[in-house]
């Protein structure tokens, strides 16, 4: 019982510490390199048309 | 896709989280962001650590990656419900893990071919061109796009 206890603190925590730092960056890209990459490929990238 | 998947929390419009629980609980990340070309998102997807460390080079190894998968699968799907003309673009974080998106692709084409559109960039004499999917091809892709089929 104690350790389900302790195992649900942790991932309270670890969810209540992830929504901080969500609501902090919530206007920016947590996968920064991710995007650049795309955007860099979609400058010379011919596309379909949709 | 009826297979199981874990239960998600949007955090934001366009940022979604669940908890992996395989050998150890971890919490992970799924974000759609906005690429400079309208309605094109890139699919960020990471560990987060601490609440502070998005790590999406993380080899997790928790023991449950295609429940993992289909969760991000799931996330993908009610992403495009809301925003049914979004492309929704993705690649691995390494070689090896786009080489794996490329195998679950190839292994579950035909399920996903009915619900979206599949292409991929790939690199053609020096031209990044836009090309569909093919899944018989030993082609290697830059990025994967999917489209929703309304």
């Amino acid at each position: 019982m104690r350790k389900i206890k302790k195992l649900n603190k942790t991932l309270l925590d670890s969810i209540n510490n992830t929504i901080v730092v969500t609501k902090t960056t919530a206007n920016k890209t947590l996968f920064p390199e991710k995007l650049q990459k795309l955007n860099e490929l979609l400058k010379r990238a011919k596309l379909m048309n949709r | 896709m009826h297979r199981a998947h874990y239960p998600f929390t949007r955090i934001h419009a366009t940022r979604y989280s669940f908890i992996s629980e395989g050998k150890t609980p971890i919490v992970k990340i799924v974000e759609f962001s906005s690429s400079w070309k309208e309605g094109l998102y890139n699919l960020g997807f990471g560990d987060s650590k601490d609440g502070i460390i998005l790590n999406d080079y993380a080899e997790s190894n928790n023991g449950d990656i295609a429940k993992v998968l289909v969760t991000v699968i799931k996330i993908i799907m009610v992403f495009t419900e809301e925003f049914p003309t979004a492309t929704i673009a993705f690649t691995g974080s390494t070689k090896q893990r786009t080489l794996l998106y490329n195998r679950i692709l190839k292994k579950y084409y035909k399920l996903f071919s009915q619900q979206f559109t599949i292409t991929g960039l790939v690199e053609a004499g020096g031209a990044v061109l836009e090309v569909a999917f093919d899944p018989t091809s030993s082609q290697e892709y830059l990025f994967y796009f999917v489209n929703r089929i309304n």
